[in-house]
């Protein structure tokens, strides 16, 4: 065996946590020059992608050996000492698990890429997003910081929600997209909290700290915010888990193409939460809450997700259901810690990890397979498919029973674990309870065993009952069935020699999550066991009901139909539209469009914070105007005149060209007391800029239809506006003259005046200031004026949207008359 | 400060709220202009406040207020430019003025800006009204 040959050989060469860097930033690194190769590979793009994702699952191959011996793989780059942000990597048995899981599914989707994307989709973008997800998913895996964690964590869902909307122009992918971004990547802000909640406990993020250290175990244990921290952390693992109330985004998601279906939302990304609640496992255990809280959910969601993918018609919205059902599996058995055998849920749940992902994403890339040849997904539609494509029914077979929980594939494993387990469990709390658990168990089977069937029996056997889609139906190429073909091969050979896979996989998991574990046996045959009989009661009940499948449907529709309220989807489409509208509303009465509105309150302000207080000062024998600031020179009295005449003719001039010009001329006056207030530098940039404002004030009104403000409202209005505008400058005016009644701040600019000579050489202190003292404050207003610049061309750019419906056949006249381009003037009659 | 030149601006002020409550738009630019204009004098006149008790015009200054670029012509000086070290205290604040000289240019970033609106505007909905404007939403 490869493994074998890997097994003796250390790493005195290489440090691990260069190739852990190296396996989570490849993906990183060729999605960033994917779009480069992209333009000379074409539609070939996807074999690159598919061949980092092997890289990748090559070198955690490497790893493996390593951490069956149990070395410790961990490295660390300070990142924010001060807050205990590292970038720190660490490889144990569950991350490599997750990684060679997430690797190893990623060569097959990526593969099968190659044949269902067409050469007409966007594949540059398709594949960067998909390397993007492998690599924050790897990050998830290996991540030893919480804050890291965190931080991939939220990549993964930022990267489903670009690969959920994949499809930009339809209106569901967009719905399913925005859905599972609020709920995961909410559900992860919620996580957030929790792990700063256990940095502020234990004073480390480090998770290999938190994880094995007794101490800090026990003292988060005896913290009275224990239940707050472990109910934020679960929020966010059920939230990317889909499990509890937070299940409504995954049915929606299955609006991504179904590679990506494959890939995240069945095999990989809604594992992450199941690898959240495993890493925290030796945290959170062997409490009452962590019992309640995860079993409790757990079961709960596998009963109630297996109920409702009876009524799903939807091929991969019964997946997405089973889906959800099967995770639930998961973390009900994380949820179990016994007395007697305190692993034995961690065992079970671990095994299942590995077999979910390998079934669940055959099945997956069978229904793209059968949803690429039909050109449906309702599974009403289908039909006597195995006469057309025996390989594809096959393979379905072998990942459907797989999934039922049928010997001798991995499945079948798995669920007996989970059987004993439950049994085990039930016996512990002791009670109705050894009972209950033990049906609830059961009742899962049941719901998994009938919908696995339904899979092989509506889309493949019977008789077609679409009979042109059928005659159009035929095997696929071979890129699309090969990797099935390998995942099939895998779930007989787990099933068949499942010691390998334990002993490199599954037990070094184990070891990670509960150190020093008895090994995990599991075979085929085993006698008459308590899980062997529930399997067999499980395949009999299943089949009993199997005869009302339709009847239990058509109940569930009917309870739909007449309790629409009743859904959780409901609820949250009331609570997403109505924030839509309810802020609408809000912002529409308070931003009501004419600036009327928003200058009275803000003259209610000025009256009262100014005026009011100021004019009190004033007649309580308090100084504003003294007597010897009234003086002036003549020439002044004669500039701030003009100012003012410009000012009032700017205002009133009805004409838009007397107005400009007025204020053209303002803008010199004001030039001009620049220089008298003794700042020649102001008065030039002045004269440049008023000269440019009066070419751009005539380009524009050149290009308006009126040439003239409209007319003036009625006198009352005129009059309001008027003692409006008298307030707050009569308020402005008290506010200057006040300004000497708070003691003077001494003026810093000493410090330039001193240093300008010295430090820059210049003498010009305002220049100084602008070029060099005050360095950046020049880039920022470089900065918005390149904005503006860009602000202005887009609205140039943009077209009118209302206008080009409404009078289409008028624009047209008119187009040859007006040209864009708002610098070139054309002359008018003004 | 002065009292007329705080006259002034609190004029050129309260004219500047005027226009904007009107209800052309070019108008509420010619606004926006006017406010610009008097905030920037309002700072620049601050810049030769004294850091007295009541804020007075140095008179040394004053008196040369007559020539616009008439501080010390004949050795090549103009306020507030210094040569070596001097009573510093003597020239009207640079730091007021570059940040004004800034604010001068970037008002000019926000003229085009509205301006640039307001031909979008007329050019979509054909009105220079912000009422009509207003009850086009929606």
């Amino acid at each position: 065996m490869l493994l074998a040959l890997l097994y003796d050989r250390s790493f005195d060469s290489v440090d691990p946590f260069i190739i852990l860097a190296f396996i989570i930033f490849l993906p990183f690194a060729a999605a960033f020059v994917l779009p480069i190769i992209g333009s000379k590979m074409k539609e070939k793009i996807g074999w690159f992608a598919t061949l980092i994702s092997f890289i990748c699952f090559l070198a955690v191959l490497y790893l493996i050996p390593n951490v069956s011996r149990e070395e410790n793989l961990s490295g660390i780059i300070p990142w924010i000492n001060e807050l205990g942000i590292n970038f720190s990597l660490r490889a144990d048995g569950l991350s490599i698990l997750l990684a060679a899981i997430v690797s190893f599914i990623g060569i097959m989707i990526m593969f099968y890429s190659n044949g269902y994307m067409s050469p007409k989709d966007d594949l540059n973008r398709y594949y960067q997003y998909l390397l993007v997800f492998m690599g924050s998913m790897l990050g998830i895996a290996f991540s030893d910081n919480l804050i890291l964690l965190f931080l991939f964590w939220e990549l993964t869902s930022i990267s489903s929600f670009l690969l959920i909307g994949y499809y930009r122009d339809t209106e569901k992918s967009i719905y399913g997209a925005r859905k599972a971004l609020l709920i995961t990547a909410g559900g992860g802000l919620f996580m957030l909290l929790g792990f700063i909640a256990i940095g502020l406990v234990t004073g480390t993020y480090e998770i290999s700290q938190i994880v094995s250290n007794p101490e800090i175990i026990l003292n988060l244990k005896s913290s009275p915010d224990f239940a707050g921290i472990l109910i934020l952390i679960l929020i966010g693992a059920f939230a990317k888990s889909a499990q509890g109330i937070f299940y409504i985004w995954l049915p929606n998601a299955m609006e991504a193409p179904t590679p990506v279906s494959a890939f995240l939302h069945s095999a990989t990304m809604v594992k992450a939460g199941i690898f959240l609640i495993a890493r925290f496992h030796p945290v959170f255990s062997g409490t009452d809450l962590w019992f309640y809280l995860v079993s409790g959910t757990g079961m709960i969601t596998m009963i109630f997700a297996g109920y409702i993918a009876i009524r799903q018609t939807d091929l991969k919205a019964i997946l997405a259901y089973s889906t959800i059902s099967q995770l639930a599996y998961l973390v009900t058995m994380y949820g179990f810690t016994t007395e007697i055998l305190p692993t034995i849920g961690v065992s079970a749940a671990t095994f299942h990890l590995l077999n979910h992902s390998t079934f669940k994403a055959c099945l997956f890339l069978i229904v793209g397979i059968v949803a690429h040849e039909l050109g449906t997904r309702d599974i009403r539609e289908m039909g006597g498919l195995a006469k057309k494509m025996p390989i594809t029914f096959i393979i379905a077979i072998i990942a459907a029973a797989s999934m039922a929980g049928i010997p001798p594939f991995n499945g079948y494993l798995s669920k007996e674990l989970f059987y004993e387990s439950s049994i085990i469990m039930g016996q512990q709390i002791g009670g109705i309870w050894s009972a209950i658990i033990p049906m609830t168990a059961l009742a899962g089977g049941v719901l998994t065993f009938m919908y696995s069937l339904r899979l092989i029996h509506k889309v493949f056997l019977g008789k077609p009952a679409n009979e042109e889609m059928y005659s159009k139906a035929h095997e696929p190429g071979a890129i699309m069935l090969i990797p099935p073909i390998i995942l099939a091969a895998l779930i007989v050979l787990i099933g068949l020699f499942p010691d390998l896979f334990i002993e490199y996989l599954v037990q070094p998991a184990i070891n990670s999550i509960a150190p020093g574990s008895e090994k995990l046996h599991v075979q085929l045959w085993h006698g008459f066991t308590r899980p062997f009989i529930m399997t067999v009661f499980t395949i009999a009940i299943g089949l009993f009901f199997y005869m009302k499948y339709d009847e239990i449907a058509e109940s569930q529709n009917r309870f739909c139909s007449n309790y629409k309220w009743f859904s959780l989807n409901n609820l949250y489409d009331k609570a997403v539209n109505n924030a839509r509208s309810e802020s609408a509303k809000i912002s529409g009465s308070i931003q009501r469009g004419p600036p009327t509105g928003y200058i009275i309150w803000m003259l209610v302000f000025t009256i009262f914070l100014i005026l009011i207080p100021l004019s009190g000062f004033y007649f309580s024998g308090g100084n504003l105007f003294d007597p010897s600031i009234m003086r002036l020179p003549a020439s002044e009295y004669f500039l701030l005149a003009i100012i003012v005449i410009t000012a009032i003719g700017a205002a009133i001039a009805p004409k838009y060209i007397v107005a400009i010009m007025s204020l053209s001329a303002m803008g010199y006056l004001v030039a001009l007391l620049y220089a008298y207030l003794k700042a020649p530098d102001l008065a030039m940039t002045q004269v440049c800029v008023e000269t440019l404002s009066t070419i751009l004030f005539l380009a524009v009104i050149m290009k308006l239809r009126k040439k003239e403000a409209v007319n003036p409202d009625p006198r009352s209005d005129q009059i309001t506006k008027l003692l409006i505008g008298f307030i707050s400058g009569f308020s402005f005016l008290l506010v200057i003259m006040a300004t000497g009644i708070v003691e003077p701040f001494v003026p810093f600019s000493e410090y330039f005046i001193e240093n300008a000579i010295e430090l820059t050489g210049g003498r010009n202190i305002v220049n100084v200031i602008v070029v060099d003292f005050r360095g950046y404050d020049t880039i920022g207003e470089i900065t918005v004026l390149s904005l503006a610049a860009l602000c202005v061309y887009n609205i140039i750019r943009a077209k009118g949207m209302k206008k080009e419906k409404k009078k289409e056949s008028k624009e047209e006249e008119e187009s040859t008359n007006i040209t864009d381009n708002i610098t070139d003037i054309v002359p008018e009659e003004i | 400060m002065n009292f007329f030149i705080a006259l002034l601006v609190s004029f050129l002020f309260g004219l500047g709220i005027y226009l904007i409550l009107n209800r052309d738009i070019m108008k509420i630019a010619i606004g926006f202009g006017i406010m610009g204009h008097a905030t920037n004098i309002f700072i620049v006149a601050s810049g030769i406040l004294q850091g007295e008790f009541v804020p007075i015009i140095i008179t040394k200054i004053n008196e040369y207020t007559t020539f616009i670029f008439g501080d010390d012509l004949a050795s090549g000086i103009i306020a507030p430019i210094i040569e070596g070290t001097s009573e510093a205290g003597m020239y009207a604040d640079p730091l007021t003025q570059a940040l004004v000289l800034t604010a001068i240019v970037i008002s000019f970033a926000t003229t085009a800006v509205i301006l640039t609106l307001i031909y979008h505007i007329d050019k979509e909905f054909e009105t220079t009204d912000v009422n009509k404007l207003g009850r086009m939403k929606g």
